[in-house]
C-alpha cells in the first residue's frame, strides 16, 4: 500500500464528492475508512501520550497515596481529582508538591492526621512536569511554564 | 505443514495434561510450615512458632497470642506516618480484608514499628480512617524491643534508620499465621500480583483449618 497515493485520493474525494466515477468512489471509501481508523488510533494514542515524564513522576512520587486515578485511599489519603489546588488558579500546587503538609497546614495540623511528605528531591522542571500532567489529567488543562513554577516556589521558600 | 500441526497439537495436549496434573497435586498438598525448626530445652524439635507476645491495640485492648485462638491471621509491620512503602502495603492489606470481609476465622494484625509516635490514639485515628472493624483488624503498639524481636520471628526486618524515608527501615512482607502459630505463607505486600497468590493461600489455609476443626469436633 502506498500511503501517499491513498491520502491524495482521499483528499480528492473530500473536495469533489459527487463528481468521481463509481469505481473511484469505492477506493475513496476504502481509503477513507483506513484513514479514519488511523485517525481514531492516533486520537486514543494521544490519550496516553503527552506529559510522559509528569505521569512517570506522579506514579513514582504520588500515586502510592493518592492512587493512579487520583481517587485517594479511604479517609487516609485525600483524592486530588477535585482538589482546589488543581482547579483554582491562585492556589500554589507547586508548593504542595515540594513541601507537602508543612505547606498545606502550617497551623491546623493535629498529630493524628496523616501527613503528606516533602519532595525536595524534585527539580523545578520535574515539579513543572507533574503540575502540567495533573492539570491535563484531572484539572483545567492550563499549561504552566517553568517561569510560573519558579515564581510560585519562591513564594513558599522557608 | 500437516505434520507440523500434528506435532503442535500433541505438544499442546501434553502441556494441558501436565497443567491439569500440576493443578491437582497443588491443590492436594497442604501449605508448608515455614521457617527453621527449633530444638527445645527438653530435646524435642518443634516447627518455628510465633513466641508469646503482649501488645496493646487501637482500643487499648491487650493483644496476645490467645487473641488469635482458633483463628488464622495476616501480620505486617508498618508505621502510620510512613511515607514510602506503607501506603501501598496498607492498600493491599485492605484489599485482602475486603476479599475476606465475612470470613470470621481470619484476622489482621498490624504492628507499628514507630512506638514513639504511634500511640493508642494515633492508631485509633488511623484505624477509623481506614474504615475497618476494630475486632477483626488490630493495630498494635507496645514495647519497642519486643516488637522488633517479633518482626524477626515474622521473617520481617525492622530497624530505626535516620536515612530511611520516615526514619525507619522495614520489609513489606505480609505473613500468614495458622491457628497453631505457624507461618504458612508470605508475600511482598507492595506487589499486587504476589498478593493475589497470597490470597489463594489464605483461602486454602482457611479450608484446612475448617476441616481440622470439624475433625476435632467429631472425635
Ligand atoms: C505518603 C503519602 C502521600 C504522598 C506520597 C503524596 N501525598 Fe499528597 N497528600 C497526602 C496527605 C495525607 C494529604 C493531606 C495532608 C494535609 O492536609 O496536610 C495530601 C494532600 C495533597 C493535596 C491537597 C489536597 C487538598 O485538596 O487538600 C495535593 C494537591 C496533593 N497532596 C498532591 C500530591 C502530589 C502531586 C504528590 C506527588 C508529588 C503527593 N501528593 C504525594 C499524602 C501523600
Amino acid at each position: 500500500m502506498k500511503p501517499n497515493r491513498g491520502s491524495s485520493i482521499v483528499r480528492a474525494g473530500w473536495k469533489s464528492t459527487y463528481e468521481l466515477p463509481p469505481g473511484l468512489n469505492r477506493i475513496k471509501i476504502t481509503f477513507g475508512s483506513i484513514f479514519a481508523l488511523f485517525f481514531i488510533f492516533f486520537l486514543f494514542d494521544g490519550c496516553t501520550g503527552p506529559f510522559t515524564q509528569g505521569k512517570a513522576l506522579y506514579e513514582a512520587n504520588c500515586s502510592r497515596c493518592h492512587g493512579s486515578d487520583g481517587q485517594g485511599f479511604e479517609n487516609l489519603y485525600p483524592g486530588i481529582r477535585e482538589s482546589p489546588y488543581l482547579h483554582e488558579k491562585n492556589l500554589n500546587l507547586a508548593c504542595v508538591i515540594v513541601y507537602g503538609s508543612t505547606f498545606l497546614d502550617q497551623n491546623s495540623h493535629k498529630s493524628a492526621d496523616p501527613l503528606m511528605p516533602e519532595n525536595k528531591h524534585l527539580t523545578s522542571v520535574e515539579v513543572l512536569n507533574i503540575v502540567n500532567y495533573l492539570s491535563w489529567e484531572f484539572g483545567k488543562q492550563t499549561q504552566h511554564t517553568i517561569e510560573s513554577v519558579m515564581r510560585n516556589l519562591e513564594k513558599c521558600e522557608p | 505443514m500437516k505434520l507440523l500441526s500434528e506435532k503442535g497439537s500433541i505438544f499442546i495436549f501434553c502441556m494441558l495434561f501436565f497443567q491439569i496434573l500440576g493443578c491437582q497435586s497443588n491443590q492436594e498438598a497442604p501449605l508448608p510450615i515455614l521457617g527453621i525448626p527449633e530444638i527445645q530445652k527438653n530435646g524435642d524439635t518443634l516447627f518455628h512458632t510465633i513466641p508469646e507476645f503482649s501488645l496493646v491495640d487501637q482500643d487499648s485492648n491487650k493483644v496476645t497470642n490467645s487473641t488469635f485462638k482458633n483463628k488464622v491471621y495476616v501480620a505486617d509491620f508498618f508505621f502510620t506516618s510512613c511515607p514510602s512503602i506503607c501506603p501501598i502495603m496498607t492498600r493491599q492489606m485492605k484489599r485482602i480484608y475486603e476479599q475476606f470481609e465475612h470470613e470470621n476465622k481470619l484476622m489482621f494484625l498490624s504492628h507499628s514499628i514507630d512506638t514513639r509516635h504511634d500511640s493508642v490514639p494515633v492508631l485509633k485515628a488511623y484505624a477509623d480512617r481506614l474504615n475497618i472493624n476494630h475486632d477483626k483488624w488490630r493495630f498494635v503498639t507496645g514495647d519497642k524491643s519486643e516488637i522488633y524481636a517479633l518482626a524477626n520471628d515474622y521473617f520481617n526486618v525492622a530497624y530505626e534508620d535516620e536515612d530511611a524515608p520516615g526514619g525507619y527501615d522495614h520489609s513489606g512482607k505480609l505473613i500468614l499465621v495458622d491457628s497453631q502459630g505457624h507461618i504458612r505463607s508470605f508475600c511482598d505486600g507492595t506487589d499486587p500480583e504476589s498478593v493475589d497468590e497470597f490470597m489463594k493461600d489464605i483461602a486454602q489455609l482457611l479450608n484446612e483449618e475448617k476441616k481440622r476443626q470439624n475433625q476435632l469436633t467429631h472425635q
